[in-house]
């Protein structure tokens, strides 16, 4: 790195997106998205799908063009210095990308190799990071006998080769077992004490306070709320009794709350939950009968979560984000 | 050196993608050679018949099914790029600090070191099991062997700008090795062609690459008589090179069903 573009990473937030927007054939998937990453800091990207997370991360690889604003890496501005800004940046998109055909070790050479490393920084490397996810043992295995969550972690491994000042990691723990996934949560939270920026897409909550993250939430291709775990958990410090219908919710129980887009969840947000289900019971006379689940989701993240976008956070329905947007 | 570093470094990862595959060896290499076997005695007959008394016919039909089957390697170098679409790894090559020329360069070099290596081979064995003679310049029939290779590559090129999904990209290497082989003289000598079909033949590259290993081959000619061949060739590469300059886009998507991946 020269000493120009060190000194800029020093003072600029690694991540700049400023009025980012895009469209896909009219379409639009992003409307004028502002958001910074400091050196350091993990940012958690969250969003219900089509909300435009891969579409965010493709930009800020520089693997799409914006249909207007700008993006800085490092200081960089990406259409202009695209290469230099891509020194900086490490990205693990949510699809598996790597060559099933070669051994693990051939993988990471490979993308070490246009990563820019020599011959004697690629074997440094390689032991740092296999290290780091415990791919050690794997390196003379072939990736395609590699279990799910293998795959997984030499897909990240291939992103962290370089040293990367900004890291995109988009659903880096899908598929893999408990301790990898903490394994590689606390690698990450090191790399942000080392003065990495992360910027994380996942579709687990409770990974975001795990890595003690703040926190951006996507929705409809704006950014609707920014600020770190705590801040959103106090300005939405209520909980959310939830009450599910086995039909449509029953008619006029919705100034009690908010019903769901399936029309059969009734959410109530209440300081006091106890309260507000024993007047929502009440209301309901005898369409209680017709109840199917009663939950009382505490002041947290998913509560919030769900008080700003109307939605829970279900990784078994944000999984399948492959649209991109 | 870094830009030819990272060019080195998909060329070889490209290399040891293929060197896992057979399939590519049998198509390029052995099957070339059971058609000159089966072909050969054929060939002999027509070539007499031309007045060539000492051609055993293998003047005809190594440097013919060498073009013809050198074709399938649009199919070969397709999957490179195209399973990099399919795996995932395109978007992920492209998001790291590499060039697009690194990219292109780096995916052409093995597609013409394996073009060169398939002549190589077909033409060495033509000569030691088919009895095949260089009657004219050995110089000559490399430089002719190396235009057609340039030129197959920038069709490659042009063939993977243009096709949206690898089914396409087999469509057009099956029925393009048949076509041009035919067309061109590969198969049979081009005035033995039907009388409708012969006026096409200068319109392919096979025909002058042909022409070229005649020259050489047949007539015992040295580098000026194929110079105009080689020219034809080069000067179609060039027009492929500028087509794929204006057309080509490293973040178009393809996509396609990989035959047994």
């Amino acid at each position: 790195m020269t000493a120009v573009v060190r000194d800029l990473c020093d003072r600029r937030p690694m991540l700049e997106l400023r009025d980012v927007s895009k469209s896909y054939n009219g379409v639009p998937a992003l409307s004028k998205v502002n958001l910074d990453i400091a050196p350091g800091e993990i940012l958690g990207l969250l969003g219900p799908n089509g909300a435009g997370k891969t579409t965010l991360i493709s930009l800020t690889a520089g693997l799409l063009a914006p249909s207007g604003g700008e993006i800085r890496i490092g200081g960089l501005d990406l259409q202009t210095n695209l290469l230099q800004a891509r020194r900086l940046l490490g990205v693990a998109p949510q699809e598996l990308g790597i060559y099933l055909q070669l051994t693990v070790s051939q993988n990471l050479r490979f993308f070490a190799r246009l990563a820019g490393l020599r011959r004697h920084q690629i074997t440094e490397r390689l032991e740092t990071v296999a290290d780091a996810l415990d791919l050690r043992e794997l390196l003379h295995r072939r990736a395609q006998d590699l279990s799910g969550g293998e795959k997984r972690r030499l897909h990240t491994a291939a992103a962290l080769l370089h040293g990367a000042k900004l890291l995109l990691l988009d659903e880096p723990t899908a598929g893999v077992d408990v301790d990898t996934r903490n394994h590689l949560l606390g690698y990450i939270r090191s790399l942000a004490a080392e003065g990495t920026a992360v910027c994380y897409a996942t579709h687990y909550l409770h990974e975001v306070e795990a890595l003690d993250a703040s926190v951006a939430i996507l929705e409809g291709g704006r950014v609707t709320n920014r600020g770190t775990v705590a801040e959103l958990i106090a300005t939405f410090d209520e909980a959310v009794v939830e009450i599910t219908f086995e039909s449509t919710v029953p008619p006029g129980m919705a100034t009690h709350g908010r019903v769901d887009d399936e029309e059969n969840i009734l959410r109530i947000r209440a300081r006091d939950p106890a309260t507000a289900l024993s007047n929502a019971l009440a209301s309901l006379g005898d369409a209680a009968n017709r109840i199917q689940a009663i939950e009382v989701v505490k002041p947290s993240l998913e509560s919030a979560y769900l008080a700003m976008t109307g939605r829970r956070f279900d990784p078994k329905t944000q999984g399948t984000d492959h649209h991109r947007g | 050196m870094g830009s030819l570093y990272r060019s080195y470094a998909i060329a070889r990862n490209d290399f040891e993608l293929l060197l896992r595959e057979s399939l590519f060896m049998i198509v390029l290499v052995a099957m070339p050679l059971v058609v000159i076997a089966f072909g050969q005695p054929a060939y002999s007959a027509v070539l007499h018949q031309e007045g060539y008394g000492s051609a055993n016919g293998a003047e005809q039909v190594v440097p013919g099914m060498a073009l013809m089957f050198v074709f399938f390697m649009v199919t070969f170098a397709g999957l490179a790029f195209f399973r990099e679409h399919m795996w995932n790894t395109w978007d992920r090559i492209r998001a790291l600090p590499v060039r697009n020329h690194e990219i292109m360069l780096g995916k052409v070099v093995p597609t013409f070191v394996i073009i060169c290596v398939q002549q190589t081979i077909v033409f060495t064995l033509g000569h030691f099991l088919f009895g095949l003679q260089v009657r004219g310049s050995v110089l000559a029939l490399i430089c002719v062997d190396l235009a057609f290779a340039i030129w197959l590559v920038t069709f490659i090129l042009a063939t993977v700008t243009v096709c949206r999904t690898f089914q396409q990209v087999l469509a057009v290497s099956n029925l393009g090795a048949i076509l041009l082989a035919g067309l061109g003289g590969a198969l049979a000598p081009v005035h033995d062609l039907p009388s409708w079909i012969s006026p096409l033949s200068p319109f392919t590259p096979t025909y002058w690459a042909m022409r070229g290993f005649n020259s050489v081959l047949l007539s015992g000619e040295g580098l000026s008589a194929v110079l105009l061949p080689i020219g034809v060739l080069l000067a179609g590469a060039a027009a492929l090179v500028i087509f794929v300059s204006v057309r080509f886009r490293l973040d178009t998507q393809k996509s396609g069903v990989l035959p047994g991946l």
